[in-house]
């Protein structure tokens, strides 16, 4: 009998795994056929992408910029140059994600420039419909918000990249690679150092 | 640089990456830390620290929801602007341009794992040789004057650097055609081209035009350089021109010297010691001949073309240096070194002593200068030359025989090295005549340079003696030893057995680029540019 539950098993593992791999597929198809029609510049397609991607936007700017009405602001002028750049014809490559994560990165780095790189959390700028709720929460957020960012901003520009990128984002090596156009060996490399680096900033 | 900074040259630390990079996945995927690490036992030292400030900052990366009515506002807005894109007509145009161009871009995705430097490297490598290729291409019928004509040389010159063999002279061959057929195409189509190369034998020439590759090449007695002596079958290299009007005139024409057999020396009988003595016009002297080997017409009965020297070189063979009076060798070398033109070699030639003089050339030669009463040019060590109360200020030769060359005269056997001491006489018919006497003397070799024309008296540079620089020098009086036609000579015959071994080749039927002095005298040289003068 074991023989027998050992292959109903194994059917099991194959069949979910074939229907596994389909569905991946057809969400694959169907995202390309999304990004098709968006950049054709049809609405709808892009009004799906936007619903998909402004709140990973959104918090990859957060966590770079540590404010949230900068944050916002960023996130629509990101967009803004995605519909830009499908007027002008010159849209992504390869990877939409990734390249609308070197749209955000680029406007990131401007917003650096503007005004320095000194960046500090005010607590009193506290969202005021979170503090009405959880007031002590939102303080907490924030007081996290400022220690990450206070570590992030002792790191190299690189190094703060590739670990909001890889741990506060989620993305994979490959999409970092992507966006920020080296290699995947490169990135891995990259994230060793600035993990060994975050180490010795967040030491008390 | 801190240690986070350092490159990872090691193998360790780029393991120690990977598996960092291995671990950190699982660890954001929900495995435990302590899994991770059991995994890698060995490393669990180094990893744990860093992983665990991965789940820190994991922790630290809380964000504030955004506002429902901000984000919405953002939503609005960029609809809003979709619309107004997607409404305008040129922006769908772009769009469905910009698909094809993805798509088009996408059928290359065999290429992404390709580094994209080596990709642009051998783009611009294909581009650059489909420009090459059309210049090259283009290029092909160019003409002289024409832009691309520079590079139809180059690739013939590059084509020929490829070349080896049998090939190289066909490929040789295929040029010269090519050059023919430029010149005739341009002279056909009445261009005016500054600059057109010519390159090939001679096969016919007359005063007013040479056939050079089966071109007509004009002969502007004015304008055109001539370098050498013409002669049929002798190669000739220079550049024409083309006025426009349908010919082609030589601007530089360069005829490359006859292949000169090595010289013997000729067989030179003892003369008696009397003959050497100082005798007043006596000593070496040479017959002048008013007229050369072919008296100043051509075989063919074509009128002769006498070259006259440019200034500097006729200065240069009417004033040359020597110590002919202090040679104990039994070789003179002298050497036309003074009269360097452009493109000219410097030939030498050694006067064997008792070489005769006599045999050669008939030149006819201006040479303007004084000669002191009372200076002499005599060699050392004892000078024996005969001052010269009243010195000929002129002196004009007109070479009729081809320019000879002289490559090397050895003594005959048995001959006695003579110096020679010069004397310059008055000639009342404006004929310098020179003498000279072999006296033995130790001077091995000179080399003449001379003072241009007409820049004052005759100055035998480089005299040993240097005595008073104003006669004739005795070297020039053995090698120039020559008369205006016409003129009487009035030195004494007497033909010393001084002899060179002369050219053996035709004479120049011509007699173009025939110079002064061009064949009894140190300035033979080959090297000269010459100046058409035709005579009446």
């Amino acid at each position: 009998m074991d023989w027998l539950y050992s292959l109903i098993c194994a059917l099991s593992f194959s069949t979910f795994t074939v229907v596994k791999g389909e569905s991946t597929r057809a969400e694959l198809a169907e995202q390309q056929a999304l990004l098709d029609r968006a950049s054709r510049a049809d609405p709808a397609a892009l009004g799906a992408l936007y619903d998909q991607y402004s709140p990973r936007i959104y918090t990859y700017v957060y966590h770079r910029v540590g404010h949230a009405e900068v944050a916002e602001d960023l996130t629509g002028q990101v967009f803004m140059r995605m519909l830009e750049a499908v007027r002008s014809g010159r849209t992504w490559r390869t990877s939409f994600s990734g390249w609308l994560y070197r749209i955000a990165h680029n406007l990131v780095i401007d917003y650096y420039r503007r005004r320095g790189r000194a960046s500090f959390v005010d607590l009193d700028d506290v969202d005021p419909v979170r503090s009405e709720a959880d007031p002590l929460g939102a303080i907490e957020a924030k007081l996290d918000s400022e220690r990450l960012q206070s570590a992030l901003s002792r790191l190299t520009d690189e190094q703060a990249e590739v670990i909001t990128l890889r741990f506060l984002e989620g993305l994979s090596i490959a999409e970092v690679a992507t966006i920020m156009n080296k290699n995947e060996g490169a990135i891995k490399a990259l994230q060793y150092r600035a993990v060994m680096a975050l180490r010795r900033v967040m030491q008390p | 640089m801190n240690a986070a900074q350092r490159p990872l040259g090691k193998e360790s630390d780029r393991l120690l990456a990977q598996i960092f990079d291995e671990c950190a996945e699982r660890v954001l995927a929900g495995e435990t830390l302590e899994s991770c690490l059991a995994r890698y036992p060995q490393h669990s030292a180094d990893l744990e620290p860093l992983l665990q400030s991965v789940v820190r900052v994991r922790g630290l990366a809380t964000v504030p929801p955004r506002a429902p009515e901000v984000a919405a506002r953002s939503q609005a807005q960029f609809m809003a602007a979709a619309r107004q894109m997607a409404a305008s007509p040129g922006a769908r145009q772009r769009s469905r341009l910009a698909s094809f161009w993805d798509s088009w871009l996408a059928s290359f995705d065999v290429l992404r794992p390709i580094p994209t430097g080596l990709v642009a490297a051998v783009v611009g490598v294909f581009l650059a040789g489909l420009l090459v290729t059309g210049v090259v291409s283009a290029s092909a019928n160019a003409l002289p004057g024409d832009p691309l004509y520079s590079v139809k040389l180059a690739t013939e010159q590059a084509r020929l650097w490829f070349t080896h063999g049998a090939a190289r002279d066909l490929l040789n061959n295929q040029i010269q055609e090519e050059r023919t057929s430029e010149a005739i195409a341009v002279e056909r189509s009445r261009r005016v081209v500054d600059q057109i190369p010519l390159d090939g034998t001679l096969t016919a020439f007359d005063p007013r035009q040479w056939a050079v590759a089966g071109l007509v090449v004009r002969i502007d007695s004015g304008r055109t350089a001539i370098v050498g002596s013409p002669y049929l079958g002798a190669l000739v290299r220079g550049t024409m021109r083309a006025p426009g009007d349908g010919s082609l005139v030589a601007t530089y024409l360069s005829v490359e010297p006859r292949p000169t057999p090595i010289p013997t020396p000729p067989q030179i009988p003892s003369r008696p010691q009397s003959l050497m003595g100082p005798q007043r016009g006596g000593g070496v002297s040479r017959t002048p001949s008013p007229t050369g080997r072919h008296g100043g017409q051509h075989f063919l009965g074509i009128p002769t073309v006498y070259a006259t020297r440019t200034r500097r070189a006729l200065s240069n063979a009417t004033a040359p240096s020597s110590t002919l009076g202090a040679s104990t060798v039994p070789a003179v070398q002298t050497s036309a070194a003074g009269a360097t033109t452009q493109a000219a070699p410097m030939v030498s030639r050694t006067v064997a002593p008792g070489a005769l003089l006599t045999a050669v050339a008939k030149p006819t030669r201006q040479v303007v200068g004084t000669v002191a009463p009372g200076s002499t040019s005599a060699g050392t060590p004892e000078p024996e030359s005969t001052p010269v109360p009243s010195a000929v200020p002129s002196r004009t030769t007109l070479p009729s025989a081809t320019a000879v060359r002289y490559p090397s005269i050895t003594p005959a056997a048995g001959t006695v090295a003579p110096s020679r001491t010069a004397t310059a006489l008055p000639v009342p018919t404006g004929t310098a005549v020179a003498t000279s006497t072999p006296v033995p003397s130790p001077s091995p070799t000179t080399r003449p340079t001379s003072p241009p024309i007409g820049s004052g008296p005759v100055a035998p540079q480089g005299s040993p003696t240097g005595s008073s620089g104003s006669t004739v020098p005795a070297s020039q009086a053995a090698t120039a030893t020559s008369q205006p036609a016409g003129a009487t000579p009035t030195a004494s015959p007497v033909v010393t057995p001084v002899s060179l071994v002369p050219d053996t080749g035709p004479a120049s039927p011509l007699g173009i680029g025939e110079t002064a002095g061009s064949s009894a005298e140190g300035a033979n040289s080959p090297g000269y540019i010459s100046t058409l003068v035709s005579l009446p």
